[in-house]
This record gives C-alpha cells, sequence and structure tokens, in this order.
C-alpha cells in the first residue's frame, strides 16, 4: 500500500502537459487513418468499424485542423467566463474559509486554462467577452451556486466537443476536462449535493452550453 | 438588483436577427459576437477584435457532439451483504492464535496445503488491529477441537473469495440444503454418520473439490469440509469429514457412514453445480 | 501472471505484435510477466505511431476496472464501509457502484475479447477504514491519469466521446475522494497524464494483483472418513 501512495502526494504542482507549445502541427493525422487493427467481429460492430473522419483543411497555411480551432475558440470563452467570475469574486473579497480557497485555487486553475488555450490559438483566439456578473459573487451561498452551475456546464461542453477534436487538441483538452470536472464534484459536495450524479456522464450540445451561458445574464 | 433582467432585453439588432436563423449559428453568435473586452485585472487577451464573419464561421461550423460507442448501464448499489462469507488462501504456514497478539497462545500451525495436495483455505469471520496497528484475521480453521477459531496476522494469508451460499445439514431429519444469499436453493437425502463414528457438530466449510477417480464409494466427486473426525483421529489424511456420492444409494437416508456426508450420485453432481469451494457447513 | 492467463483467445498478444514486432510477443509469451502487473509489458506508443490497437486500451481499462470494482465490492462485503459514517459510506458504496457499471459495459462491449478477471489480494487495505481511504484516493487518482493518458491514443470518434464521459466521472471520484479523505480536491491545473508501463508499475508496486489463483480441485482420491 505505502509504494501506491508514495505516487500521489496531494498538491505537488506538475509539469503540466506536454506537446502543446506552437500552431505548427503536422503530426495532427485524419482521424480515419488509424483505426483499431485486432478488433474482432464484437468489438467492431460497437466500435464502429469505419471510423468517422474529421475535417482537416488543406488551404495552404491552416497551421492546425480549422475545426479544432473553431472548437477551442468556443471553449477559451467558457474558460474566459470561469476565469473572470473566480477573479471576480476574489476581489469582491466577501468569501471565506473554504470557498474562498475554492476561488483563489480554481480561479488560478482556469487563468492557467486560458493562458493553455490562448497560447495555442494564438491570432485564431477570438476577444475576451465583457462579463457582468451581479450579485453573483455577493455571498457564499450565489457565488457557489453560481460556480457549480459554470462548473457543471463547462464539463458538458467539453465532453460534447472532445471527441470533435484530433488527438493533439486532445492531449490538453482532456487533461483541462479532468480539472473542470473535479472542481464540479468539489463544489457539488461542498453544496451537498452528489459529487458524482452518473456513472458516465453527458455531452451538451454548444447549443445547449451557450443557452446555458446566456440564462446566467452574464453576458453584456 | 433590477439591472440583470434589463442586461437580457439589451440585445442588439443584429443578434436578434441572428436569433430568428435559429439553431446554433444564432445562440453561437451572441456568446462570440461579443464587444471586445474592457481592460481588466485578468490576463489580458488578445488584442484583434472579433468580427461578425469569424463569428458566423465559428457558429455554423461547431459540431454536434458524436455519439458515445457505450454507455454503462444504470449502477446498481449490493444488496445488503449480511448473506456472504469471505476465504482466503494460506500463503505460508502459520501459527494461528487464541487472541489478535503475538504473546497468545498458539492453537495450531495451519499448513499452505490439505492433504489431498490443494491450497489450504480458511474462513475469514472478522478482523482486529493489534496494539501496534498490524491487522490479525479471524478465520475458521481445520484443526480440533472442532468449530474452533482463531487469529493469523494479515499478511499469511491471500486475497480473499465472497461466497454468497451456505450448506446447512441437518443429523435429526438428515437432509443437506443449500442456500443462496439466504433463498434455498436445494435440498437431498443424505447419509451420516453412524453413532459410534458420528458426523461433528458446528461451524465448518467446504475445502476442495476432488474429481476424476476411481472410488465408487465416494461417488463422482467429493468435497473436502474443514470438520475433522473426533473418534478416527488416526485416520490416514487426518480424518476429515467429506461430502460426496456413494455406490450404495439404497442406505439412504439414514445414519451409515464413518462421519462424512453422502448424498446420492446425482443429487452431489446437482450440489456440484451450485455450490462453490469456501461454502461455510453449519451442522446440527 | 503470464500473458496467457490474461490472454484467452490471443487477442492481447496479437495487439503486442502489431505494435511492437513478432519477436516482442515471443519474448512475452515466454516471459512471466511477473507477479502484480496487470499488462506489464504494453508500453504506449507515441501519437503518431502507426497502429493503435483500441481493443487493447480497453481491455486495460477492463483490467484497471476489475481492480478498482473488486476493491470497492470486498470493502463493503467484509464490513468495512457498514462501519463507516453515513456520508462516507455513500461516497464509498457509489464508487463501487459506478466501478461496477463500468466494469459491465466494457465486458460487453468486449465480449469474448474480454481480458480474464484477475486475482486479487488487497492485503487488510479493504479491511481497515484508514487504509481504504487512502487507497481510494491513489486509486481514483491513478484512474485519471490513466484516462488522461490513453485518450490521445484513441483514434474511433464515438470511443473518444465514451472515455470523456468516462474521464470526467474518475475525476470526480478523485476529487470527491480527496474531500472525503480531508484533502484538497484539485491538484495542478492539469491532470498529469500516465503511460500505460508508468500506471502499470505504479500497480505492481501494491502487490494487489495475486500471481497465483488458489488450487482448490484436484483429481485425487479422496481420503475422508466416508
Amino acid at each position: 500500500m505505502a509504494a501506491l501512495l508514495r505516487h500521489f502526494r496531494p498538491n505537488v504542482v506538475g509539469d503540466g502537459v506536454t506537446g502543446i507549445s506552437d500552431d505548427e502541427d503536422e503530426s495532427a493525422m485524419p482521424r480515419g487513418r488509424f483505426v483499431g487493427n485486432t478488433v474482432l467481429a464484437g468489438a467492431a460492430v460497437l466500435l464502429g468499424g469505419a471510423a468517422g473522419v474529421v475535417t482537416v483543411e488543406s488551404a495552404a497555411g491552416a497551421l492546425f485542423p480549422r475545426q479544432d480551432r473553431r472548437i477551442l475558440r468556443f471553449l477559451l470563452q467558457l474558460e474566459y467566463l470561469q476565469a473572470e467570475f473566480y477573479s471576480a469574486a476574489s476581489a469582491r473579497g466577501r468569501l471565506r474559509g473554504e470557498l474562498r480557497e475554492f476561488a483563489e485555487v480554481v480561479g488560478a486553475h482556469e487563468r492557467e486554462h486560458v493562458a493553455l488555450l490562448e497560447k495555442r490559438l494564438g491570432k485564431s483566439a477570438l476577444p475576451k467577452p465583457t462579463f457582468d456578473f451581479g450579485d453573483a459573487t455577493d455571498n457564499a451561498s450565489r457565488f457557489a451556486r453560481t460556480a457549480r452551475r459554470l462548473e457543471e456546464t463547462g464539463v458538458a461542453a467539453y465532453i460534447g466537443q472532445g471527441a470533435n477534436l484530433t488527438p493533439r487538441s486532445i492531449v490538453s483538452v482532456s487533461a483541462i476536462t479532468a480539472v473542470e470536472a473535479r472542481h464540479a464534484a468539489w463544489i457539488a459536495d461542498f453544496l451537498g449535493h452528489r459529487p458524482a450524479p452518473l456513472a458516465a456522464d453527458k455531452a451538451r450540445t454548444t447549443k445547449q452550453v451557450l443557452a446555458a451561458i446566456r440564462r446566467t445574464g452574464f453576458l453584456r | 438588483m433590477t439591472a440583470r433582467p434589463q442586461r437580457r432585453r439589451a440585445i442588439s439588432g443584429a443578434i436578434v436577427i441572428a436569433l430568428a436563423a435559429g439553431g446554433i449559428a444564432a445562440t453561437s453568435a451572441i456568446l462570440l459576437a461579443s464587444e471586445p473586452s474592457a481592460p481588466s485585472s485578468a490576463p489580458a487577451s488578445p488584442a484583434r477584435a472579433a468580427t461578425p464573419g469569424d463569428a458566423e464561421i465559428d457558429a455554423l461550423a461547431l459540431p454536434e457532439p458524436v455519439e458515445p460507442a457505450f454507455t454503462p448501464p444504470q449502477p446498481r448499489l449490493l444488496r445488503a451483504p449480511t448473506m456472504v462469507s469471505a476465504w482466503a488462501p494460506v500463503r505460508s504456514a502459520i501459527a494461528a492464535h487464541s487472541r489478535p497478539a503475538d504473546g497468545s497462545p498458539v492453537i495450531a500451525t495451519i499448513p499452505t496445503e490439505t492433504p489431498e495436495e490443494t491450497d489450504n483455505i480458511v474462513l475469514v469471520l472478522g478482523r482486529k488491529r493489534d496494539a501496534a496497528g498490524r491487522l490479525w484475521v479471524k478465520v475458521r480453521i481445520p484443526a480440533l477441537p472442532d468449530n474452533i477459531s482463531a487469529w493469523v496476522e494479515r499478511p499469511a494469508l491471500g486475497g480473499y473469495t465472497i461466497v454468497d451460499t451456505r450448506l446447512e445439514v441437518d443429523l435429526e431429519r438428515l437432509t443437506v440444503t443449500l442456500y443462496r444469499t439466504g433463498r434455498r436453493i436445494f435440498e437431498a437425502p443424505a447419509g451420516v454418520g453412524r453413532p459410534s463414528w458420528p458426523t461433528p457438530r458446528g461451524h465448518f466449510y467446504i475445502r476442495n473439490k476432488l474429481t476424476d477417480f476411481a472410488s465408487p464409494a465416494y461417488g463422482p466427486l467429493a468435497f473436502g469440509t474443514s470438520a475433522r473426525s473426533s473418534v478416527l483421529t488416526d485416520w490416514p489424511g487426518g480424518g476429515f469429514i467429506g461430502i460426496h456420492g456413494t455406490n450404495e444409494p439404497q442406505l439412504l437416508p439414514g445414519r451409515v457412514s464413518h462421519g462424512c456426508i453422502r448424498l446420492r450420485n446425482r443429487d452431489i453432481l446437482r450440489l456440484a453445480e451450485l455450490m462453490p469451494v469456501g461454502t461455510p457447513v453449519t451442522i446440527t | 501472471m503470464r500473458l496467457e492467463e490474461l490472454d484467452c483467445d490471443g487477442a492481447l498478444t496479437d495487439a503486442i505484435t502489431e505494435m511492437h514486432g513478432d519477436s516482442r510477443a515471443e519474448f512475452l509469451r515466454k516471459t512471466a510477466i511477473g507477479s502484480g502487473a496487470l499488462l506489464g509489458a504494453l508500453a504506449a506508443p507515441p501519437l503518431a505511431a502507426a497502429k493503435v490497437d483500441e481493443v487493447a486500451i480497453l481491455n486495460y481499462g477492463l483490467g484497471f476496472e476489475y481492480l478498482q470494482s473488486t476493491f470497492y465490492t470486498e470493502a463493503e462485503r467484509v464490513g468495512t464501509i457498514a462501519r463507516m459514517g453515513k456520508r462516507k459510506a455513500a461516497w464509498a458504496r457509489t464508487l463501487g457502484a459506478h466501478e461496477r457499471a463500468h466494469v459491465a459495459i466494457l465486458e460487453k462491449v468486449l465480449g469474448a475479447d474480454a481480458v480474464r478477471k484477475p486475482s486479487f489480494n488487497f492485503g487488510g487495505v479493504t479491511e481497515t477504514e484508514g487504509g481504504f481511504t487512502q487507497t481510494a484516493v491513489a486509486m481514483e487518482d491513478l484512474t485519471v491519469a490513466l484516462l488522461t493518458g490513453q485518450l490521445p491514443r484513441v483514434r474511433t470518434p464515438a470511443l473518444v466521446a465514451a472515455f470523456f464521459s468516462l474521464l470526467t466521472v474518475e475525476a470526480r471520484h478523485a476529487a470527491w475522494a480527496r474531500r472525503i479523505a480531508g484533502v484538497r480536491p484539485v491538484g495542478p491545473a492539469l491532470d498529469e497524464p500516465k503511460t500505460l508501463g508508468q500506471v502499470d508499475r505504479v500497480i505492481r508496486s501494491t502487490r494487489f494483483i495475486s500471481s497465483l489463483l488458489p488450487r482448490t480441485r484436484a483429481r485425487r482420491s479422496p481420503r475422508f472418513t466416508g
């Protein structure tokens, strides 16, 4: 038992995920090229023997697949919303104890996610929207409920788009997605809700995600 | 306080038109066609302002989620675990103590093998930590006197196997009954020990299963138990009580054996389909 | 445990052959993997490698889910969870239910290709509340590392989608477990991926996987009292 636990010291700051720095992305291969090989009959039917093909723009100068870019731009907007919310909450100064820690720690995460996606997108990134959080950072209760909405929406958005990305983008997006899910579970448990209500989480479409964002009223 | 609903209504004309178009395009446009951000304490965002062209391209092209290849079934909690027991193999020959303490008397030494050269196993009854924090396990052991339990250190045992069956042998009614999670699933008439070679009463367990032998007196297969005859102590192999078939079915039910529990051959075969090794056995 | 014991119909050996060539598969066939490894020899090829066997990835996932579901189920069966406080018991039971559901679906998806369930010896960590909690935290974090490591290797989009849905659940488990244990639910901003080899080294170090199945049957004549 000791051997297993030595590997997992909480709160160690990792080096982050390797492999995403510049936009040059020659290894982003179309998914259709690599179909699982020894897929026997039963598994093949369920896995979908003919793998879906991801559109890859062949336009000269396309530095990574256009669809990846669109998706990451979308996801970046969500990260902006979260990062700004936590920054606003921390600045507002109304939180204490675990919620204060949550806002600081999770806010730092979201800002790092923003930086990662901005770097990946470079000039392709869309600018950060302006948000007005109204009274959502007024007190602990509103903050916590709002945080939960944002985190759950984020998780569902990542699940919704993750499989549409090429492997190179998935390297970073999977690492982000896991942490977003941790955020969601943390705040749910804090509020007394079920941190893991399902055996497999559900995707949300972009339409659903944007509707959820609109309902918050935070967008100017 | 009233500001937020106002803001929702203050939507620009361009976006209203986009809304009319419906679907992903509209809702994406609302988010993506927003104004450039004002300076804030957050990290600086890219300087280039969004153009309607970018927003529309993005909004129209975001794909639907991919349907997952599989979805797990509805998760189910376990039914109350009161009808199960656990057994473990003996990893190394161990001293079984009377209490969960090194210094307590040794009741027996448990070998790693049975006389039939199968791995010796014990029934796990409970556990306790000693003062030094070491984990001890209370086990039913195949030793005399019958019904004995003792304590061994956890590392001496292998991994646990959970069993949800239990066998009851009734020496008065001369029956053998198998239960699974409390439900009776098998019953058969039995031959048990003669008065001079009685089948021992108490709590035991199935230790092994023997097959493919040519001893008609035992029928097609035999289960070994942890129970031992208290009178046939010099019996080769230790005098263990078995549950097996017979070549004298006409004697069943009856008090006919040297202690073993005999079933008709078709009954022992059926029992073998239902009863795993490690099943606790109660003989009353 | 030998490769053959895990590889009922050769699907796994085929996968290794494809990734590493015949000689590697032969080497593995002859080598005892060593006690405690799930699939010790499978190392993740780099992203751009020619062939990725998704069945092998799923099978490693199934082996890992067997480990987790047996861990939680055994802790419940031997009474450790019943002795916990209500909130903690609900956590432990829920995680067990989820992992059993994961086993069920992976077994179904893989069908005849599924690896056999290994034998486990948890050596006491399912029998004390403290040992259970610490091990659960470590195991859930390891699951997240496994899934983040494997996700970029999967090529079939529908499978990627399924993996994302599982990844978030295991990450929820991990955060929840940490909070139960009184530890901060999150680590760094990005969950660090691990390769199959790295995950397997950790599993091997736990010695949870028994190298030998107990022999409780024999083809011999009984010498019972009769």
